[in-house]
Order: C-alpha cells, then structure tokens, then sequence
C-alpha cells in the first residue's frame, strides 16, 4: 500500500500530471457552470423562446472560454488551436451556408418578432399555430394537426400573415344574388342577420359592398368584423343564418346559368322551332 | 317620472328545489329549467324571439320536461344534500356600448342627463345547508347581447357590449324589462368646444345593481366629465342608491372592486 502511495506521488510531481488534471478540472467546472447556466438561469425581459436560445448562447460561449482556459494551461499554444480552428471553419463555412443562413435569419426574425408561440400564422400556403421558434427554423401545427418545419431563411424572405396579432378580424362574405333581387331587400335582410348574430360586432358596422354584374348573379361583399376568438364560429353561422333568412324571403342565391338561343336555320325551321332553354 | 304599467316583479332570490323536480321560470325572452337529482343539477335555458317580452313566471314544480333533450342543458355534479339555490341578478361582465338614435351635441360647459339599458347576467349559486357559503353552479346572459368594439381604431380598444336599448334624453322612452338594468349618467362637457355624443362606454362592471318597490332595475348614478376628444374622461361612481329610484334595495354588488372616479376613454367617434 505505501509503494502505491509513493507511486501516485511521483506521478503528482510530474509537472505534466498536473497540468492535465488542472485542465481537467477546468473543463469539469466549465461543464457544470454551463449546464448550470443552461438549466437555472432565468431572463425575465424575454419571451420563453428567446430566453432558452440566449442560455444557449451563454451556455456555449462558457464551454468555449473554459476550454481555451484548459487548453492554455496544458501549455499548447492557442493560437495554433485558433488557427487550425479557423482554416476548419472556412471549410465548415461553406458547407455550412444554409445552417448560418438560417441562424442569422432566426435572430433577426426574433428581434422583429413578427409572431409569438402560440400565433396562428400563415407562410406561402402553410397555416398553422406556431409551436416554436428555434435557431434554424420554426415549428407550426397546421389545423389538421400536421407539423411543419418551416427553415428561418424562407420566413424571412416570405410574406408572413399574422392571424391572431389583433385582437378583431373582418370577414368579408361573398354572396350572388339573382338578377331580379332587389338589392335594397337583400340589404336589409343581410343587416338583420348580421345584428341577430350576437358574435358580429355592432362596431365596426358590416358593411356590403356591391362588386360586380357576374356571369351569372349579382356579385355582393358583405363584411361583418368578429373578435379573433369567435371568428371562426362566426363565420360559419352567419353563413347559415344568411341562407335561411334568403329562403324565408325568397332572395335566390343563383347557380351558374347560361340562356341558348335556338335559331331556325332554313329546312330546320319547322322542326326546331325558337326559344331560350336554360342549363343548369 | 311616469312609471310603466306592468312593471317586472322579482324573479331573484332563494328557491328550494326538492330532489326528482324541475322548476321553470320565465324572465322576458329566456325560460330556465332547473332540474335537481342526486349529485347533480341540471340547467337548461331556451330564448325566445320577442326581446320585448316582459313576462315573468315561477312555476315550482314543472312535470313533463326532459331537460336532457335540450341543446343547452348545462349538467353539474355535487355532493352538497342542500337542495336549496340563489338566483341573483347581475351586471355585465364587460364595458356596455350604448348610442343614441341619432347623434347629438353636449355643449361646452353643459350637463345632460342620459339614461342607458345594460343587459342583466343571471348567477345560480347552490346554498350550504346553513347558508354559510354559497357555490356558483352557473351564470350567464338572460339575453345575449352582440360583442362590439370600442376604440378608435381596429388595433387598439377594448371588446366590449353593444346595448340593444339606446341611450335617451328621456327615461320615459326606454322601455323597462326584466333583463335590463338603467344607468343614469350625467354626462359634464367642461371642454371649450361642443361634444358629439355618438357612442358612449359604461363601465357596469364597478357598479352595483339595485331594483325599486316597482321591480326596475337600476344602477348607481354616474358623473361623466369630458374634458377634450383626445384625452381620457373621468367617470365618478356617485355611490348612492340611484336618485330616480325609489326604495331602492341593493340586488348584487360590483364585479370589480374600483375607485370612486375612474379615468378611462368614454367617448368615441363610430368608424368610418
């Protein structure tokens, strides 16, 4: 037993030994001081999502500082390491164009925060309620339930739609009505609908918007505004409620028609006859 | 003050509803079950169409109804042997949005006295047997009134309440209902110029609810000062039975606990 002893002294008194084991320590205490900061630290200033990418940050950066520490008290020379380091990561650099794209991306989309978690966002044809916002892209879970991983650079070159930034939303209701309608009974019988509706706001008032003699009806904007949380409900009654009170007045909502002309053409004549026949 | 001949009666207060039972009551447009079994209460609504109805009925013991049938039947487990509930009238739970039939001018260094219809709530609470405490099974609008937005723009405001009554010049032309609660606001203009009144926010939600020896429901008066369109009004809750009432009882208190004078946006201009 006392040989042993006698042996790790000697190993101890190697100067080498104990550097190693002084840099190991170091790395220990960086290890632990960094998942520390990782796991405990709170920064109340910032949203969740930005708050875990800076203890990330910070996290990484300790790692790095303490490694250059370990690494100069092994006697290596750090700048011989940063040198190697930096000819890596030239060549990682243009592997890597897309990843620091999409990094560079990612913090200047949380700086301008066009969106929080919880948002109902929609990005080209992708609507979805966001899950969250990482350093190379962001999570949505579309409505029918499906996740989409969206790269942070495409967000940032992309028209982003904010559903649920403002606290009220506007529906406009596109609506065809006969030709033969009268426009001032169809007008009445939309505001009556939308003020019977109690998730139609009174304020902004609905408005209807005439927009066009279509093909086939007369083409009507109606748009009526809801708070963002009943907005979907209101939508789907109004369009309900407009249908029955168009039956119990008799407003026909038109499919598309088309009127033939049926001309005698010589012989034919006699068989054919004239007259309009009208095609569903 | 001229009042009207068939006045609401009280349809508020405590029942005792023995188990196997259904009760009904009739308040204007709404008719509620209340139907209670052992471990629970069930509560159905259905909504007429004349919101001008001033009916109201109890019926204590109501047969032949099946509220499990019903859209709206609400359902609520307990394991309390009380049997006896509190109706209790109340105030919105949001600002109310009142606007006259036409829009009219305060002027400068005036007051007028304006009277507004706010929508009542209808809280059920279950009773302990020695009416120490009090269990709120549910609450809700005895008329829905629509959702509005007050602001001065779609971005920034509040969602509040649209009245279905406007606010009057003259309490004889707003007709009284058991579902409507009266606010007497005197609205102070001390600005320099002459103020549009076309919209008005009433914070009912830090004033209490009475009823007078006719069954009209009222609230505290308030104070209006209106000082400029661009700056805040104050609103001072004059915390006195309402003066236009007479034998005033009080029904409910506030849903929120404020100061005599609140500052807030009272008045704004409809969007365009």
């Amino acid at each position: 037993m006392s040989d042993l002893w006698n042996d790790i002294r000697v190993y101890l008194d190697d100067e080498q030994v104990r550097a190693i084991v002084r840099a190991a320590l170091i790395m220990i205490v960086g290890v632990i001081l960094s998942r520390l900061v990782s796991r405990r630290l709170r920064l109340g200033l910032l949203q969740a999502q930005q708050s875990m990418i800076a203890r990330k940050l910070l996290s990484t950066t300790l790692l790095i500082v303490f490694f250059a520490w370990a690494i100069s008290t092994l006697g290596l020379n750090i700048g011989v390491v940063l040198g190697a380091a930096g000819v890596l990561t030239v060549a990682l650099g243009f592997a890597a164009q897309t990843s620091v794209s999409n990094l560079i991306s990612g913090a200047f989309l949380m700086a301008e925060g066009p969106f929080a978690i919880g948002d109902v966002i929609r990005v080209g044809d992708v609507t979805g309620e966001v899950l969250s916002i990482d350093a190379l892209s962001i999570k949505l879970r579309t409505f029918d339930n499906l996740m989409v991983r969206v790269p942070n650079e495409t967000m940032l070159k992309a028209n982003i739609i904010n559903l649920s930034h403002f606290p009220i939303r506007r529906y406009d209701m596109q609506i065809g009505v006969a030709y033969d309608s009268d426009i001032e009974q169809v007008r009445q019988a939309l505001e009556q609908v939308a003020l019977d509706n109690p998730l139609c706001l009174t304020d902004p008032a609905p408005t209807l918007i005439f927009l066009a003699y279509g093909d086939s009806a007369l083409q009507l904007q109606f748009s009526v505004w809801a708070a963002r949380e009943t907005f979907l409900d209101m939508r789907t009654s109004m369009h309900l409620e407009v249908k029955r009170a168009f039956d119990r007045q008799g407003i026909q909502i038109p499919f598309p028609q088309r009127t033939i002309h049926v001309l005698p053409t010589g012989d034919a004549s006699s068989a054919l006859g004239q007259g309009d026949i009208r095609s569903p | 003050m001229q009042q009207n001949d068939n006045s609401p009666s009280s349809y508020w207060g405590t029942f005792e509803i023995p188990r196997g039972t259904v009760s009904r009551w009739r308040i204007g447009l709404l008719t509620m079950w209340i139907e209670r079994l052992d471990s629970e209460w069930r509560i159905a609504t259905r909504t007429g169409d004349d919101s001008h109805c001033r009916d109201v009925e109890h019926t204590p013991m109501c047969t032949d109804t099946d509220l499990m049938s019903m859209d709206s039947v609400v359902r609520i487990g307990t394991s309390s042997i009380s049997d006896r509930i509190q109706l209790t009238p109340q105030l919105a739970d949001r600002a109310v949005v009142s606007k006259p039939i036409k829009p009219f001018y305060v002027a400068s260094n005036q007051r007028v006295h304006v009277f507004v219809g706010s929508p009542l709530w209808l809280r059920i609470d279950h009773l302990a047997d020695d009416k120490s405490s009090a269990q709120t099974l549910h609450e809700f609008p005895i008329m829905r009134p629509s959702d509005t937005w007050f602001g001065d723009n779609t971005r920034q405001g509040e969602l509040c309440y649209a009245s279905r009554s406007l606010c009057r010049l003259h309490l004889d032309d707003l007709p009284v209902l058991p579902h409507r609660a009266i606010t007497m606001a005197t609205v102070h203009n001390t600005s320099g110029a002459p103020l549009l009144l076309e919209r008005m926010r009433l914070p009912v939600r830090y004033l209490p609810l009475f009823q007078d020896h006719n069954g009209v429901f009222w609230t505290h008066d308030v104070i209006i000062t209106h000082e400029s369109m661009d700056a805040m009004a104050t609103v001072r809750n004059r915390r006195q039975p309402p003066a236009l009432a007479s034998k005033a009882m009080q029904v409910a208190s506030q849903r929120v606990n404020g100061d005599d004078n609140l500052v807030m946006k009272v008045f704004s201009r409809l969007f365009r």
